[in-house]
């Protein structure tokens, strides 16, 4: 075998593709309990994809699943996780490390435990260079604080000294995504990183990681509970309810017609799209817990369109070219059936 | 850092003053003083009265703490009955053995329960954690006087592998320095002696260590379990280090507030609770001279005893504080006057 074949441009593969992925959990009593099911979508290079749902729809799980955070004792997985052409899903600990930190990264809900207390943020950014080793000697410091300065600290310097407990949970945040993105990453995976901080900095700290990410070329799996939250900057969104997508596709297609009564529930309970005077709706009842998953749809429940059909056997996906639903009766037409 | 250090410093005179009044109090209390000890049975009521008023015991108890208290600042705690010695002089000569004591057998526990505690943590629910388990919980319920004389009557008497008694034997010398027999041979370079000094250590030693192993392995066992969970040890591994880094960097950094809490405890334990044990012993230390003074009721080598022991005991708990100090920027800044 040769690989000295000539270098061609090949078509831009998506950074991650989950393809058929199943999560299952098991309890304390030893029970195998599914939390995703069948989950499948991708994520082209800089793209920016908002994975949405409500506690307990398992997004996080995925998330974790895919830098393969949660021990294997705790958390099995079914189906493939494939990151350009490994496949995460079953890799070992020694082509998982390399990997972390360097060419996916991730950020997480809470700013005020996710950096270790006893170190200055100097020093846990430099740990997470020097882990790759991909910047070296004097460049490690200037890259820190190129880093510092594009997640928008006035004074580098200063903040290179803190220790966590100096800074509050925005400026954490940003050490966050300055160390998530000091190693070029290929995709950065945030999850929640928005829900701890005040609604003020939510927004500052979204648009600093759309706009380095757009920047660097980066690919992001945002994870959030708040749709209202994500679609502005979102390039796709996937909604995602009791562990199966309900529907995924464009940003706009989502917004403008969804497809699922979830969604189009979801869409109704952000608050600048409500009518003139119109009160404020939400979702009427719970997600149902895993112990409660029947057959069927799992919004059944609480959905205004449901029939005894939904009620019976796996959901039918519809797709039309990006856009693809779960459900036995879109709001608009799919085409075909799959 | 160094004010929150002063005040912490200044802040053992008051413990100091409560200590000796209940102590000065408690032992005038008990019926009986030292002279009816004093006397030979046949003297007379006059000569009790007599020794009475030379020891100064007939004044007002106030009046006797009060004399006692000025005569403390400048180190002097009277004389002993017994030996009739100073007893600021007889507990410097048998501190050292005591801080010998005290440092082996902790530096044993900490050396054995520290990995095991991590090892138990690191292995949750394995049957390796659950032996450490049950090792823990007999050391601790083990009595002292028990396992040192059952110590003694297998490996000493019956083995005859170690000795029993004492901190050396009978014609060996050592040029005293320091009293702590260790740290004099090796400044003598007596080499050749360390390994029979620690031989009169390692059983008395030991007896201390056991019960200790088990709480400072169940103490690093839950710190290590709690900080695992944290976040941080997460994000840790999201940046890609290796295990080894995350347990020297990140892990044990985190738990070792607690860490150190429970060993500096137990040596503040150690140096008071080793009574039984130098007693078993015969290991002649601050233990067994405090046993004989209460069993002869030398109520001033008693009660310079118990101060030299809340003494240490203080200055063990500022040491925790310093350490704390360093470890944690958290501590320092809320300590910051």
């Amino acid at each position: 075998m040769s690989n000295s074949i000539p270098d061609q441009p090949a078509p831009p593969g998506p950074v991650l593709s989950i393809e058929g992925l199943s999560l299952f959990v098991r309890a304390d009593d030893g029970r195998r309990l599914k939390i995703v099911e069948n989950a499948s979508f991708s994520i082209a290079p800089g793209q920016f994809f908002a994975l949405v749902g409500e506690s307990g729809s398992g997004k996080t799980m995925i998330a974790r699943a895919v830098m393969r955070l949660v021990p294997d004792a705790v958390l099995e997985i079914d189906g493939a996780i494939r990151f350009g052409a490994q496949d995460l899903a079953h890799a070992s600990e020694r082509v998982l490390r390399p990997l972390r930190g360097s060419e996916i990264t991730m950020i997480f809900q809470e700013p005020m435990s996710s950096l270790n207390p006893l170190m200055t943020v100097e020093r846990q950014l430099m740990e997470t260079v020097d882990a790759h080793g991909r910047f070296k000697g004097d460049d490690r410091r200037e890259r820190i604080l190129e880093l510092l300065r594009r997640v928008r600290f006035r004074d580098p310097e200063l903040i290179l000294k803190a220790f966590p407990h100096e800074l509050s949970g925005g400026m954490r945040q940003r050490v966050m995504i300055a160390a998530a993105l000091i190693n070029e990453p290929k995709l950065l995976i945030a999850d929640e990183p928005t829900t701890a901080l005040d609604v003020t900095i939510q927004r500052e700290v979204l648009d600093i990681i759309a706009e380095l990410a757009r920047d660097m070329g980066l690919a992001v799996l945002f994870i959030s509970h708040d749709l209202s939250l994500v679609y502005e900057n979102a390039d796709k969104i996937a909604v995602l309810y009791g562990g199966v997508i309900m529907e995924q596709g464009p940003a706009r297609k989502i917004i403008e017609s969804p497809a699922h009564p979830y969604t189009a529930a979801l869409l109704a309970c952000v608050p600048h799209r409500r009518l003139n005077g119109s009160r404020q709706v939400g979702i009427e009842g719970a997600v149902p817990s895993v112990a409660d998953w029947g057959e069927g749809c799992r919004f059944v429940e609480r959905c205004g369109q449901a029939r005894a059909v939904c009620r019976v056997g796996p959901m039918p996906l519809f797709a039309k070219y990006d856009h693809s639903v779960r459900c036995v009766a879109p709001l608009n037409d799919l085409g075909e059936r799959h | 850092m160094v004010r929150a250090i002063a005040l912490r410093l200044l802040g053992v005179i008051p413990v100091l003053f409560l200590v000796t009044l209940v102590l000065f109090v408690l032992l005038r209390l008990a019926p009986g003083d030292a002279a009816d000890l004093l006397v030979p049975d046949d003297a007379g009521e006059d000569e009790v009265a007599r020794i009475r008023e030379r020891w100064g015991l007939d004044r007002p108890i106030l009046e006797q703490y009060w004399r006692f208290l000025l005569a403390s600042l400048q180190l002097d705690f009277g004389r002993s009955y017994r030996y009739g010695a100073d007893v600021f002089g007889l507990i410097v000569e048998r501190l050292p053995a005591t801080i010998e004591l005290a440092f082996i057998a902790l530096a044993l526990a900490a050396i054995v329960a520290v990995p095991l505690g991590i090892i138990a943590a690191l292995r949750k629910g394995s049957a390796l954690d659950g032996a450490i388990s049950v090792f823990a919980i007999a050391g601790v319920s083990t009595p002292t006087f028990w396992l040192g004389i059952l110590l003694v009557l297998f490996l000493s008497a019956e083995l005859n592998l170690l000795p029993s008694a004492g901190r050396l034997p009978y014609g060996v010398t050592l040029p005293h320095v320091t009293g702590v027999y260790l740290l004099d041979a090796i400044l003598a370079w007596r080499l050749d002696l360390l390994g029979l000094i620690s031989s009169y250590i390692i059983l008395p030693a030991l007896t201390l260590a056991f019960g200790m192993i088990g709480i400072i392995a169940r103490i690093t066992r839950g710190a290590i379990i709690d900080v695992a969970q944290e976040e941080f040890i997460t994000t840790a591994v999201s940046k890609g280090l290796k295990r080894g880094e995350i347990i020297r960097h990140h892990l044990m950094p985190n738990a070792a507030v607690p860490i150190v809490t429970i060993i500096g405890l137990e040596l503040g334990v150690l140096i008071s609770g080793s009574i039984i044990v130098e007693v078993v012993f015969s290991w002649p230390g601050l233990g067994t001279l405090l046993y004989q003074a209460i069993s002869v009721r030398d109520i001033p080598l008693v009660t310079g005893i118990v101060v030299a022991y809340t003494t240490m005991f203080i200055f063990i708990n500022v040491l925790i504080d310093i350490i704390y100090f360093m470890v944690d920027p958290r501590i320092r800044a809320s300590q910051a006057v």
